[in-house]
């Protein structure tokens, strides 16, 4: 059976939600192992459905209808999602509901639950296998272990609860590791507001920010629970354009005269790249919003929590859930990816 | 604690006003943070942590102060940052560009609360850290709604305070911090022996 991922544009245009998980003990790549794991995630979530009824391996065959299964999982690699070369491919666990006894050919078109474990850095930096020719017993012995150790910190999931819960019990049994929801804090949500709202200084969709009222904040009263702030493409692209030529011209003398920002040290232009003057026109395109929401609502969204944003690359809110663009290229989902994978390693 | 009404002053000095009480253990401490950041149970926990001093703990949501020929000279500022709220950070680095230079030298100190909300965290460290070295402030860190933690950061602020308004005599550690500064020696020494 097909894995419902195969590409890193079938990312796209989906609703994901992301999990962080430790190293895995033992993952294995061969064609083999896979189907092994598919079979066993298969009985697994067949006795999970039958309150506990335990099902056997073995009956668990790769084709062919199987009334008395509940679902079908595979497990398969995708290529090309890692950026870093070097890093171990994606997997791709895919749950679909089972093939009907009177039309065997049929093939569903969506599954039940898709899941793709990927790492774009991982833990440790030093060489997985073992370059040098120490004889040493204990280096030999650290090099072993950590060969048994895969690294694919960041998962993005999307099924049912249920579903979900039930494949994170078997991937922690089943590899010893440890799965948890990743929370986005405001300030990660903030920078991707920034940095993400335009893709070589032009906008496709428009920028949205949702911010809510801090918890027991009493003078916000009843009627005020979040606030939905819009901006048009065209908007954001004019917006970025002119902050861009107005910090190329004064941006040492506007980072001296801003009273908040006299503790910033312009950086020397010569230090500069490409990365960090996008991060300054970024920062500088929030504070003119905020600037410009005061100025018209008299409402100070620094005072609110930023819970979701919709940029240009991607949605992404502080539970974690994620919906990656489709017009982006493969470099620009690719960017996304790394960057989540760097805040899973972070928090 | 009060608050006061009128129109608002320049920079605020340590020194510029004579100390109107004759009590001997009376100092003021201002207390600078935005709504919600923790300034009120910072200040009774201040205010338990030394039952000795009389202390006067005033709160303000931002500076410059307005004036008032009433309150007091200020001996102590603590600016309060919430890591979970953006504006309680940019409060706080324009309040410390209201400050006269004479408060750095040890009569000014960070507190940063609730600490223990990282998955909320609006404030980027990196800048936090830029920001208390520029200045060259001490950092105390610590949730404001937990009895332990406050008690902990009153302890730690007191010390500073006492320190402040010469009622305590500096420990070792500063001893310690004074025999690490650098000697500069003058090569004109030479000179001026021939």
């Amino acid at each position: 059976m097909a894995a419902y991922i195969e590409t890193v544009g079938d990312l796209t245009e989906k609703q994901w939600v992301v999990f962080r998980v430790s190293q895995l003990h033992n993952l294995r790549r061969t064609a083999r192992d896979l189907a092994h794991y598919g079979r066993t995630l298969t009985a697994h979530l067949t006795a999970a459905q039958n309150n506990g009824l335990a099902v056997a391996v073995d009956e668990v065959s790769a084709d062919g209808p199987h009334d008395t299964l509940a679902v079908r999982a595979t497990v398969s690699v995708v290529p090309g999602v890692a950026k870093v070369r070097g890093e171990h491919d994606a997997l791709c666990i895919s749950v679909w509901p089972t093939v009907s006894v009177t039309k065997p050919r049929a093939r569903p078109r969506l599954p039940k639950l898709c899941a793709v474990l990927y790492s774009a850095g991982s833990y440790a930096d030093e060489p997985r296998n073992g370059d040098d020719d120490d004889d040493d017993d204990d280096d030999d012995d650290l090099v072993g272990r950590r060969d048994r150790f895969c690294s694919l910190p960041t998962m993005l999931m999307k099924g049912t609860a249920r579903l979900n819960r039930a494949v994170c019990l078997w991937l922690s049994g089943e590899f010893d590791c440890c799965i948890a929801p990743l929370r986005l804090p405001p300030v990660e949500l903030a920078w991707m507001a920034a940095m993400w709202s335009v893709t070589d200084a032009v906008a496709d969709r428009p920028l949205e920010l949702v911010y809510t009222t801090p918890d027991g904040d009493a003078d916000a009263g009843a009627a005020l629970r979040s606030v939905r702030v819009r901006v048009e493409p065209d908007s954001v692209s004019s917006l970025w354009g002119s902050l861009k030529i107005l910090l190329q011209r004064r941006g040492p003398e506007l980072a001296k005269t801003r009273s908040t920002a006299r503790w910033r040290q312009p950086l020397p232009e010569d230090g500069m790249d490409a990365g960090d003057r996008d991060e300054e026109v970024g920062e500088a395109m929030m504070e003119a919003l905020h600037a410009h929401l005061e100025r018209l609502f008299g409402l100070d969204v620094r005072a609110l929590r930023l819970v979701s944003v919709g940029t240009n690359r991607a949605t992404v809110g502080c539970d974690g859930k994620l919906r990656i663009a489709s017009q982006n290229d493969v470099g620009g989902v690719q960017a996304v990816l790394q960057h989540i994978n760097d805040i899973c390693l972070t928090y | 604690m009060s608050a006061a009404s009128g129109a608002p002053s320049k920079l605020l000095y340590p020194y510029d006003k004579t100390p109107k009480s004759i009590v001997k253990d009376f100092a003021t401490v201002l207390v600078v943070g935005a709504s919600g950041s923790g300034k009120r149970l910072l200040a009774d926990a201040l205010i338990s942590t030394n039952p000795d001093v009389a202390l006067n703990v005033r709160v303000t949501t931002s500076l410059p102060l307005p004036a008032d020929d009433r309150r007091p000279k200020i001996d102590f500022v603590v600016i309060l940052v919430d890591i979970t709220s953006r504006l309680s950070f940019d409060v706080a680095a324009a309040a410390l560009g209201q400050l006269a230079d004479s408060y750095f030298f040890g009569k000014v100190c960070v507190v940063v609360s609730h600490v223990d909300e990282q998955s909320l965290a609006a404030v980027d460290s990196v800048s936090l850290d830029k920001l208390v070295e520029l200045y060259e402030l001490s950092v105390f860190r610590g949730c404001m709604t937990d009895h332990c933690d406050r008690s902990h950061v009153a302890r730690a602020v007191s010390r500073l305070l006492l320190l402040a308004t010469c009622r305590r005599r500096p420990g070792a550690g500063v001893f310690v911090e004074t025999l690490n500064m650098p000697v500069v020696t003058s090569t004109l020494l030479g000179d001026e022996a021939r």
